[in-house]
């Protein structure tokens, strides 16, 4: 059968070529620990300093308050469920010198704790109608990370005020969690993103392949042979398939190892994953039925690869321009791309906890559009490729 | 000077059948260039036909259109019968092509490359290791079976490119300058393989080598500018120019050594001016020699280099163009 032999003859091609076959197994558990080491080990700590100018309040009974320290105390108790801090606690003196630190992103949030901290808090206890001086909490709004640290910080100050002044809030409040588990560390969450963003990388090399016959001529040799568009790009595919699938392998196993376990089924997030890898293969077809020579793959592969990077919300998460609905379906202009349900389906398998049975629509949808590309490719491959001059 | 006219004797009474490849009026252009210009010629079962002109003629622009790989604007191409149409089943059953460039996978091995051809000619795995490995045996590569083709040296590549025109053991083989870039060794192989499958096969093959062609080619045919000059035997196709030998005369003032060509008539010889040589043929052309060498003098054309040789297939296509082969 042409096509096997297609499949055979490539993927000893790709072995024997141990640089580029190194850089498509070994790429995307580089990321992974690249990130894992990147964010402190699973887990991301937001640095953020403190100027402490509370002097106290002498209570009856109690001796002396200082709310200042029981808030540094507090920020520093925060942990992961990995026992890793959340907040790395700085003392500073100068607010000029702290402001400048914000600037350069050296630290995500600066809180500084007025004089009258204590007293404050304590006149509140007594019931007396004292504002005292406000709080700051300040931070670069452009910064992500501010985001976070000051969430963190803010619940941190409402714990503890609440403790010392014994003041309740009007209503109560109770956060739940979707999976109904505790959270993920960072370094989990982003696991999905970065195995689609590296499966997205294989449009090159799919291309390549191609691509080479057409440049080393031996194109020419198989247009005189039986072989077919289908034969050439079926074969070729499932050797792109094979080395792919023992990457998504490889990356599952290097994330698990350092820490990341998944919610739901590891299995039914390895097969979302291969199916992913057919369908962004059958990009790259299409990708290379358009390039004369490798570099017109590396310039104009850039286009999918952005498309499939930016707009699937594999680099990150992108609001829903919905076009129609159908039922409870809603069909958005990025539902063309198929990593963009590979992210869903990732990210409910992976973090939700669902099982196949939970992803059967995304399945579907990366399996139509898999064989739309691959159809789509076979089209255009034997119109520009292999048809007469 | 004009050169002399030789009628074209080409075979083209209407049974096609009989002839294993049958092009009439075919033409081909790219923009303005005319590649191929109304070419006809017809090749019989079993013969080793010659193609040849000087680069540019219009020889590989004619095999790519036999073979399917180029779109003819005029004419038809008949192969056993057979139009050659798009995707037609006869081309890829029945035709074997080789090249000018030698076009090889670089990281596949000898025989894993005439493997993968094989099945992609439709041959089961097995029946195309067995020819594999019979045509690399063959032409001497047996044991360079298991190395990758980019290891090999320049003359095994080219007879890898070779093989891998006729593991699935086609009835008619298209070879494009099959002996360039060959060493001498591998030369003498090549021609002896040639001359050996054409016992049960057609060989086209395309060359600007004169010598080649004579000793390998049943016949012959002359294009240039992409139009068919003559077509016959080599044998044949000298005695149109007349038996005899040859003098090239090589002078350092050829516009004043061309004065004396219409001179040559009344010693019973012929000749035309190829850049700085004097071309001359006749029946004893050394006979005249000194007094083509007192008439030059005479004139002022100081005489560099003087060669006597035989007619060959070189000299007819002189004799039709007024240009060497291989300008």
């Amino acid at each position: 059968m042409r096509l096997t032999a297609v499949f055979r003859k490539t993927l000893r091609e790709q072995m024997r070529d141990w640089a580029s076959l190194s850089m498509v197994i070994v790429l995307c558990p580089f990321f992974v620990f690249l990130y894992w080491l990147m964010t402190g080990g699973g887990t991301t700590s937001y640095k953020v300093l403190v100027i402490n100018q509370d002097r106290g309040a002498v209570v009856a009974g109690r001796g002396t308050v200082a709310a200042g320290d029981r808030i540094v105390e507090a920020m520093r108790a925060m942990k992961y469920a990995s026992g890793a801090p959340m907040l790395r606690v700085g003392i500073s003196a100068d607010r000029a010198a702290a402001e400048a630190r914000l600037r350069d992103r050296d630290a995500a949030a600066l809180i500084v704790l007025p004089a009258d901290f204590s007293r404050t808090l304590h006149k509140k206890e007594l019931g007396l109608d004292s504002p005292g001086d406000p709080v700051i909490v300040a931070g670069d709004a452009g910064n992500p990370a501010y985001a976070v640290a000051s969430v963190l910080v803010f619940t941190v100050l409402d714990a503890v005020s609440r403790d010392i002044s014994g003041v309740r809030p009007p209503v109560s409040l109770k956060e739940e969690f979707v999976s109904g588990t505790e959270p993920r560390s960072e370094f989990e969450m982003y696991v999905p993103g970065l195995l689609v963003l590296s499966i997205i990388l294989l449009i090159f090399t799919t291309a390549l392949p191609l691509v080479r016959e057409r440049e080393d001529g031996t194109l020419r040799r198989l247009r005189v042979s039986r072989m077919t568009a289908f034969d050439l790009l079926g074969g070729v595919s499932l050797a792109q398939v094979v080395i792919g699938s023992l990457a998504v392998v490889i990356t599952f196993a290097s994330a698990a190892l350092l820490g990341f376990h998944s919610r739901g089924p590891i299995l039914a997030a390895v097969a979302v994953s291969i199916l992913t890898v057919g369908s962004v293969i059958a990009v790259g077809l299409v990708t290379a039925c358009f390039c004369k020579n490798a570099t017109a793959v590396l310039t104009i592969g850039t286009l999918p690869f952005f498309l499939l990077m930016w707009f699937s919300g594999a680099a990150m998460p992108l609001p829903r321009v919905t076009l129609f609905a159908v039922g409870v379906r809603s069909f958005a202009v990025n539902d063309i791309l198929p990593p963009t349900h590979a992210v869903t389906a990732l990210n409910k398998i992976l973090s939700l906890g669902v099982g196949l049975g939970g992803v059967v629509y995304e399945l579907i949808m990366i399996a139509s559009l898999t064989a739309i590309y691959f159809g789509l490719a076979v089209w255009i491959y034997r119109r520009t490729q292999l048809r007469k001059e | 000077m004009m050169p002399d006219t030789i009628p074209a004797v080409n075979d083209l009474s209407p049974r096609s059948d009989a002839f294993t490849l049958d092009v009439r009026g075919l033409s081909k252009r790219f923009g303005d260039v005319r590649a191929v210009e109304g070419l006809s010629l017809r090749i019989r079962e079993g013969e080793v036909f010659g193609l040849l002109g000087p680069n540019g003629a219009g020889k590989s622009t004619t095999i790519n259109l036999i073979c399917g790989l180029l779109a003819a604007d005029a004419g038809e191409i008949v192969l056993f019968g057979e139009a050659v149409r798009p995707g037609a089943e006869v081309v890829k059953r029945r035709l074997g092509v080789c090249p000018q460039e030698i076009i090889i996978w670089s990281k596949l091995t000898c025989l894993e490359q005439l493997e993968f051809t094989g099945e992609m000619y439709g041959l089961p795995r097995a029946s195309a290791r067995r020819r594999g490995l019979e045509l690399l045996a063959d032409l001497g590569l047996a044991e360079k079976m298991n190395r990758l083709a980019a290891t090999l040296s320049g003359g095994m590549k080219r007879r890898l490119n070779l093989a891998l025109a006729l593991v699935h053991d086609p009835d008619f083989v298209v070879l494009d300058e099959p002996e360039a870039g060959l060493d001498p060794q591998s030369r003498v192989l090549v021609r002896e393989y040639i001359r050996a499958m054409a016992r049960r096969r057609t060989v086209l093959f395309t060359t600007h080598n004169m010598d080649e062609a004579e000793r390998v080619c049943d016949r012959v045919a002359i294009i240039d500018h992409g139009a068919l000059l003559v077509l016959d035997t080599p044998d044949r196709l000298k005695q149109t120019i007349g038996s005899g030998g040859i003098l090239e005369i090589e002078t350092d003032a050829p516009e004043t050594a061309e004065a004396i060509l219409p001179d040559l008539e009344a010693l019973g010889l012929r000749g035309v001016r190829v850049e700085r040589t004097l071309v001359v043929r006749g029946a004893d052309p050394a006979a005249a020699l000194p007094g083509l060498l007192e008439r030059l003098r005479a004139r002022g054309a100081a005489v560099r280099e003087v060669k006597h040789r035989e007619n060959t297939l070189e000299d007819v296509f002189i004799t039709l163009t007024g240009r060497r082969l291989r300008e």
